[in-house]
């Protein structure tokens, strides 16, 4: 008797687990599945060129652009390198609200992992490729506060980046020849972008699991799926309970555009008007892809010609960011306004009233319970980043630059 | 028209591809055992693979980039649009150009001024570009460029026409879907 209460004990406890196996391989329906893969990063294109960039995929570029990324010598108090609020090991954020270079800026510091993905650059694209947007950085007062003819007085004072330089982008300019000036800074900042091109996202536990389903097999036992991260995914993707994908999709979980989700008062807090303003600075940079020092043909330069501008809606909307590598990434929104993952669950739960009326946020109907399962799901985009060897962490310092360093801390 | 109403007239679309697609299947078994059991000459077989080198390239081509033509009316109905490069259904997130031909009673009109709006019916997000439209020269013949869906779901483009004093505009339903 005993032995037969054991048994029907053993088989009640068994039956939860093997209906948690069970779930691995028919949970999802054949849209779900054509869904999940479309955000994998099986999915993901092979990066194109940037044709604005002729040196984007010239590795030796990108071998001086990390050293560049990580110079503080680049900025006019000799502190502040692109690494200083690109950190690796925050996965190239800096774990502020605001990120400080110089001096304190109004915008939290975005991930750069797959950012060469992107179309736009900085949270209200301000910039249409990521060479024009180191230059934008290395320049603006509070972040490098490095006006051009000085970064060019850099490179022709340091015998090992002059060498560098010129060994890839042929001679100096001499002082005063504004264009070979700007022509010089572009190329520094084309530099800068080849070495940022090679900071991808790896696969994640997410990536894992959709493949391993995909392909007809039970995920690996570290990359199955809890019931909450299972429920977060569905809610996640649903176009009737979470509407997350509807923004949020892709391989990079991201549409690269525009959204006004209530995060700031476009009316009333000066500089919060975001794409509205972005893309009228995009169109009206001296280094935007029509410019002359794009290397791209006007035919190339699409997303710029055909951008959409002078719309209500982009009054107030901010660039989608990518949800991979949440984890590393707080805190969040583009002011930093958002500490944790629960507090961003928390503003989409309170839908925040805009002040003005094109907020695209509507009510949810989806429970507190459902939005902590959603937070459970993005834990499973944490993911590697793949890189060349070396290149996340400072390079080794060239002989006679011994100011060359790494992030501050 | 809602969400709804479309995603039903896409499938039904689709099914008339289904049932085209199975037609040509049926044929082609019909056709490999008529020849299979005649003990066909290698020319059958070569014209075979003729026959479904064709289908292939039939098939190829009903993406969306390559789809067969959509011709629509006008609202109006004082021209005709057909489009070419445009499907009914979309891929999401990714920049293309399209060809147009716009007539009025089955005579090409040139040099009219048309511009493309779109709308995602849900949630009435408009297109994240400003796609142009330019007279190319020959006759009828329009070159679109700057087209992108940046969300899935239903969507509605409408091209606003204007040729003279004569003014209409002209309706496309499009599914933007996961690859």
């Amino acid at each position: 008797m005993k032995k037969l209460l054991f048994a029907i004990l053993t088989a009640v406890l068994a039956f939860p687990a093997a209906s948690v196996q069970a779930q691995t391989a028919s949970e999802w329906s054949p849209s779900e599945l054509t869904i999940l893969r479309s955000l994998t990063l099986s999915s993901l294109p092979k990066l194109p060129p940037d044709p604005s960039n002729k040196y984007g995929d010239d590795r030796r570029a990108a071998d001086f652009g990390h050293r560049l990324f990580f110079d503080t010598r680049l900025s006019s108090n000799g502190k502040v390198a692109c690494a200083t609020c690109h950190q690796p090991q925050r996965d190239f954020t800096d774990g502020r609200k605001l990120a400080v270079g110089v001096g304190k800026t109004t915008r939290n510091a975005p991930t750069l992992v797959g950012a060469a993905y992107n179309r736009w650059f900085f949270w209200d694209g301000r910039r249409d490729s990521q060479w024009s947007q180191a230059l934008t950085s290395i320049e603006n007062p509070v972040e490098q506060n490095m006006p051009r003819d000085r970064v060019i007085a850099v490179i022709r004072g340091n015998p090992d980046l002059r060498r560098d330089y010129v060994a890839i982008f042929g001679a100096l300019p001499q002082p005063g020849d504004r264009d070979g000036i700007n022509r010089a800074f572009a190329n520094i900042g084309k530099a800068i972008a080849a070495y940022e091109r090679k900071l991808m996202p790896g696969p994640a536990k997410f990536d894992r699991y959709v493949d391993a389903i995909l392909a007809g097999r039970e995920p690996a036992k570290q990359d199955q799926l809890t019931l909450d991260q299972t429920e977060g995914l569905h809610v996640f993707i649903s176009d009737q309970r979470g509407r997350c994908i509807r923004c949020h999709n892709g391989p990079l979980f991201t549409d690269g555009y525009f959204h006004n989700i209530g995060v700031t008062d476009a009316l009333r807090q000066p500089g919060e008007q975001g794409r509205i303003v972005g893309v009228e600075l995009a169109r009206h940079s001296e280094f935007n892809c029509l410019s002359k020092y794009s290397d791209a043909k006007p035919s190339e330069c699409g997303n710029l010609i055909y951008a959409r501008r002078a719309s209500l809606e982009l009054l107030g909307a901010f660039k989608v960011p990518t949800l991979r590598n949440l984890l590393k990434t707080a805190p969040y929104m583009h002011n930093g306004s958002l500490r944790t993952l629960n507090d961003v669950m928390w503003h989409y739960r309170m839908l925040p009233q805009s002040h003005v009326d094109n907020i695209e946020l509507t009510s949810f109907t989806i429970t507190g319970a459902e939005f902590d399962e959603l937070e459970a799901f993005l834990a499973t985009l944490q993911g590697p980043i793949e890189a060349p060897p070396g290149y996340l962490r400072p390079p080794a310092p060239a002989e006679g630059s011994p100011r060359s360093s790494g992030p501050r801390g | 028209m809602t969400g709804r109403w479309k995603t039903l007239t896409a499938r039904r679309s689709h099914g008339c591809d289904r049932l085209t697609i199975g037609r040509i299947v049926t044929e082609f078994t019909a056709l490999r055992k008529r020849l299979i059991s005649d003990r066909p000459s290698f020319a059958y077989w070569g014209r075979w693979r003729l026959v479904a080198s064709l289908a292939v390239l039939i098939l190829v081509g009903a993406g969306p980039a390559l789809g067969a033509p959509i011709s629509i009316r006008s609202a109006a109905g004082h021209f005709t649009v057909r489009l070419t490069g445009i499907g009914r259904t979309e891929p999401l997130n990714h920049m293309h150009g399209f060809n147009l031909r716009l007539t009025r009673k089955g005579k090409p009109v040139n040099g009219a001024t048309i511009v493309l709006r779109g709308s995602r019916d849900e949630t009435d997000n408009p297109l994240p570009t400003l796609p142009q439209i330019s007279f190319t020269g020959t006759p009828g013949e329009y070159r679109g460029e700057g087209l992108r869906f940046h969300m899935p779901g239903d969507w509605q483009l409408t091209f606003a026409i204007a040729s003279g004093t004569v003014r209409d505009h002209a309706t496309l339903d499009v599914v933007v879907a996961y690859q």
